[in-house]
């Protein structure tokens, strides 16, 4: 085994023993960014699931009456409904991951604040900045991957309830009156009704999306917190009472 | 080994410069044993922060076999303490979560050795300490000697040249603090270290080879020493 492969090797025994012995910690990090990566693909399918209900409704709208202002009137309202729905999804979305990025960073530098004797022991040991710099970034990247896998799993679960609990829209316009037509009086439409199930779809793009987002925020909590250990002076990172 | 002149070192606090060391003067020999007494707030821990490359003198020079250690860079500095620099604390600073074997290996981690060789040393380091048989415990799982003898095997694992030593005993019982005594004793003769230790026990100077008393940034020795309330063996 060559001295790079068996200098790996005992990171990689620092990190076992680490996780096993600190699991509750990283379990809350990789908690915070699974709920973040998972809000991601739920709302961002929701929001493309609402999309597409607005569309089979319109379409059922323009075989009702195709030139109707009534259905004009009932499409513009149907759009402004959809779009304030994947606006808000669109926000709800950005705010859950914001947050799951900020506690990640804070649970990751809260770990690094309470091993700060640790890390001032490494430094006493010879051990360079760099080395525990790649100490911190590989527990970050595991505990991050981890939460972001969990995240993915835990998006595609909120999306097949979200699914199973959406409502099935019915558009009837048999004998709807519609609204005064400048040609003359309200016209009855004809068609029967319309059954629009909902359904949330999941695009490889969404998924790739918030992996990436999700390892990315791994990235920079990780990189904040070995910065913030490799810059621990040794002297007063061994005064600290530990 | 050590070689220290007119060595300062002060810090700001609560807007005031304090003078941790105010002019420390001294020469250590290699293969000695020296302790350091003094008050508390003194400038020993300082001192050997100093020694172990940790911290930098704001004047003065502090020479280990000719190099300066206040001129090498935080990187020079590290290389230093993984080769030739054991260190030994009093709350002894093993990290918890690690078995004695582990903490005692990443004393090695900087030194890329292969890996018969690592555990060769950490199996020897081990046996010398005498706790082979509790290898695999975690230090929760140790006694306060056995967590300071697995402390002292992590200082000689990389076979250095120097140990420094803050209070060894200081959260030891009697007994324990005996035992731990004459093991160190007994390394630093066989395998020819120089030990540096800091300690508040008279009991525990008294077995050093010379006995150096800081008083208010100062390190005296001699009749100074016993002028300032030391004692010499």
């Amino acid at each position: 085994m060559s001295r790079l492969t068996e200098d790996r090797a005992l990171c990689l025994t620092y990190l076992r023993h680490e996780l096993r012995h600190r699991w509750w910690q990283a379990l809350a990090t990789a908690a915070g960014l699974a709920v973040g990566v998972a809000l991601v693909i739920t709302v961002s399918a929701a929001a493309a699931g609402t999309r597409a209900a607005q569309s089979r409704v319109l379409d059922s709208l323009d075989h009702a009456a195709s030139s109707s202002s009534a259905a004009a009137t009932v499409a513009g309202a149907v759009t402004t409904a959809s779009g304030l729905a994947a606006d808000l999804g669109s926000w709800v979305a950005a705010a859950a991951l914001t947050a799951s990025f900020v506690t990640a960073a804070l649970l990751t530098l809260a770990s690094v604040t309470r091993r700060v004797r640790e890390f001032g022991t490494l430094k006493a040991l010879g051990w360079p900045a760099r080395r525990i710099t790649a100490q911190v970034l590989t527990e970050t990247a595991v505990t991050g991957i981890a939460g972001t896998l969990a995240g993915v799993v835990l998006g595609f679960a909120g999306t097949a309830a979200v699914c199973a609990l959406g409502p099935t829209l019915i558009v009837d316009v048999t004998g709807f009156a519609g609204v005064p037509s400048p040609d003359g009086p309200p016209k009855a439409l004809a068609g029967g009704p319309v059954t629009v199930h909902f359904s949330a779809p999941i695009s490889p793009a969404i998924v790739a999306l918030a992996v990436g987002l999700g390892l990315l925020g791994t990235l920079l909590a990780g990189a904040l917190g070995a910065w913030r250990a490799a810059r621990l002076s040794p002297a007063s990172a061994l005064s600290r009472v530990g | 080994m050590y070689e220290l002149t007119g060595v300062t070192r002060t810090y700001r606090k609560g807007g005031k410069t304090v003078a941790a060391l105010a002019g420390v003067d001294a020469v250590i020999a290699d293969r000695e044993w020296l302790a350091i007494q003094g008050p508390t707030g003194h400038g020993k821990t300082t001192l050997l922060q100093l020694l172990g490359g940790l911290d930098r003198p704001t004047s003065g020079t502090v020479l280990f076999d000719g190099k300066n250690l206040g001129e090498m860079t935080e990187s020079q500095a590290a290389r230093l303490r993984a080769t030739s620099i054991g260190f030994i604390f009093q709350t002894f600073n093993l990290i918890p979560t690690l078995p004695a074997a582990v903490n005692v290996e990443l004393a090695l981690a900087p030194l890329r050795l292969d890996a018969a060789e690592r555990r060769k040393r950490v199996a020897g380091a081990l046996d010398a300490v005498g706790l082979t048989d509790r290898a695999g415990h975690l230090p929760a799982e140790l006694s306060g000697g056995e967590q300071q003898r697995a402390g002292i095997a992590r200082a000689l694992v990389k076979e250095p040249a120097v140990l420094l030593a803050d209070e060894p005993t200081g959260n030891l019982d009697e007994d324990t603090r005996d035992e731990i005594i004459g093991l160190l004793a007994r390394l630093v003769r066989d395998r020819g270290l120089t030990l540096v230790m800091v300690t508040h026990d008279s009991t525990v100077a008294a077995r050093a080879q010379r006995v150096g008393q800081m008083r208010n940034g100062r390190l005296l020795f001699g009749e100074a020493a016993a002028g300032a309330g030391g004692q010499q063996p």
